[in-house]
């Protein structure tokens, strides 16, 4: 016969009362370890590679470490050069310009210039991503130097003509020429932003207004926006300079988004 | 302030007056033995997948990579390593990865990450990240994340550093900080040593 509600043995009642109960255990939450204010994302006891070679094949999550960066100095430059002219590195060239930029040696600034005209056709994902690493890497030089000529062509990048005559090579990320220039003047006003530099300020809210006026086209509307996001983060980087801007701190917590 | 009258307490008041009266070792042990099995444990939100439409990511490489991050954590490696089993990464990301055309795949300002981040999805691959919403910094980086969040960002890179990637951006949605050891997944530049979580990270990446 088979059991019935009134004929299950008491122990089986009790087992299953328990289970039930730590179920309903378990599925009380832990308590959440205090998150308020957020953790910043500092890293006490980094070690980077002593060798420059080495420290630019680094996979970095976050991006080239300014700090890391910054202490090899113009001593690196010619490492760093060999690098960028070696095809075979090519995966290392992203961090390699970015890294050039943040070093600030004059005497990389012609070559990264070149570097962003180089190659022909449509560039592999790697390549074409140490270009626009090469364009805001000129930010970072200008940074250092008002007087480069890293800030001349960020500015002048901002121009609709710009992108046409200096890049023969296509994007690997659209088919269209169009979008693949705004996509290298978006880089261009992310970069006047790194520089921090009075004239760069200009020139943004020279994008802004080009992108207020009536008759402006979608792309110019598109670079307007990325122009005042640039000039709020240049507002930034000029007041505590980059070594300041990329140092941990304290990160907003974020509001989740709606539920859909 | 109306206080709406239910059939009875519920179950969660009476278990926690439960874990107060009765035996906590009893009850902590059924629970742990019961938890991941027997019942629904309190548990991180289950991982999807997104990608902007131009960005390369098949269903099998999400889960193949969404399986390496869980042996990743999974796998103690010696010293202060644990093996931490995140139940939800184990068996990959739930249903097929989805794809979305706006914003374009390059993150370059808070309006493009906040339009992916909108999508829900824990973890979005697209072409760049030049603004990371989670440092607040420009500039060109590989993963982004909410610090205690929802949703991560992540570009394809060297493929055999992407299981790790993962591992970590979702660790800082967890909440886990950079730790300055190159053997840790927190370690802030990745490495194919860089598999170690200790016991305080695990039981984040768990809650």
């Amino acid at each position: 016969m088979l059991p019935t509600p009134r004929t299950v043995p008491y122990f089986a009642v009790g087992l299953a009362s328990m289970l039930a109960l730590a179920c309903a255990v378990a599925a009380v939450p832990p308590p959440v370890p205090p998150l308020d204010p957020p953790p910043s994302r500092d890293t006490p006891g980094v070690v980077y590679p002593s060798d420059v070679r080495d420290f630019v094949k680094l996979i970095f999550v976050h991006g080239v470490p300014y700090d890391g960066a910054v202490r090899f100095g113009p001593a690196a430059t010619p490492a760093l050069l060999a690098i960028l002219a070696d095809p075979a590195q090519e995966a290392a060239w992203s961090n390699t310009v970015v890294t050039l930029g943040m070093i600030g040696d004059p005497n990389a600034v012609n070559p990264l210039i070149q570097f962003i005209s180089q190659g022909d056709g449509q560039l592999g994902r790697a390549s074409y991503n140490a270009r626009t690493s090469a364009i805001m890497a000129l930010g970072y030089a200008a940074n250092r130097d008002p007087t480069s000529p890293a800030l001349a062509y960020l500015i002048a990048s901002t121009g609709s003509a710009f992108w046409q005559e200096r890049v023969r090579w296509q994007s690997p990320l659209t088919q269209d020429p169009v979008a693949g220039r705004l996509a290298l003047a978006e880089i261009g006003v992310l970069g006047l932003a790194l520089s921090g530099q009075p004239p760069a300020a200009d020139a943004l809210r020279k994008v802004i207004a080009t992108s207020q006026e009536s008759k402006a086209t979608a792309e110019q509307q598109r670079l307007g926006l990325v122009a005042q996001h640039a000039l709020a983060e240049h507002a930034k980087i000029a007041a505590m300079g980059l070594a300041s801007y990329y140092a941990p701190r304290p990160r907003a917590r974020r509001t989740p988004a709606p539920a859909k | 302030m109306m206080v709406e009258r239910t059939n009875g307490p519920s179950v969660l008041p009476a278990a926690r007056r439960a874990r107060n009266r009765l035996s906590g070792a009893l009850l902590t042990a059924l629970a742990s033995a019961f938890g991941g099995q027997g019942c629904v444990p309190h548990a991180p939100p289950p991982m999807t997948a997104s990608r902007y439409t131009g960005s390369a990511l098949s269903d099998a490489e999400a889960a193949q990579i969404v399986h390496t991050s869980w042996e990743v954590l999974q796998t103690s490696d010696g010293g202060d390593d644990v093996s931490c089993d995140v139940g939800n990464l184990r068996g990959g990301p739930v249903g097929s990865v989805t794809t979305f055309t706006t914003p374009s795949g390059v993150v370059n300002v808070k309006a493009d990450y906040d339009a992916i981040a909108a999508r829900d999805r824990v973890v979005s691959v697209v072409d760049q990240i030049n603004w990371c919403d989670g440092n607040e910094t420009l500039g060109p980086v590989l993963g982004c994340s909410d610090q205690s969040g929802t949703h991560m960002v992540v570009v394809r890179d060297d493929p055999s550093a992407e299981g790790i990637l993962w591992a970590h951006e979702y660790g800082h949605t967890r909440g886990n900080v950079h730790r300055g050891d190159p053997s840790a997944v927190m370690n802030p530049y990745v490495v194919s040593t860089a598999r170690r979580v200790n016991s305080s990270e695990c039981a984040n990446y768990q809650r």
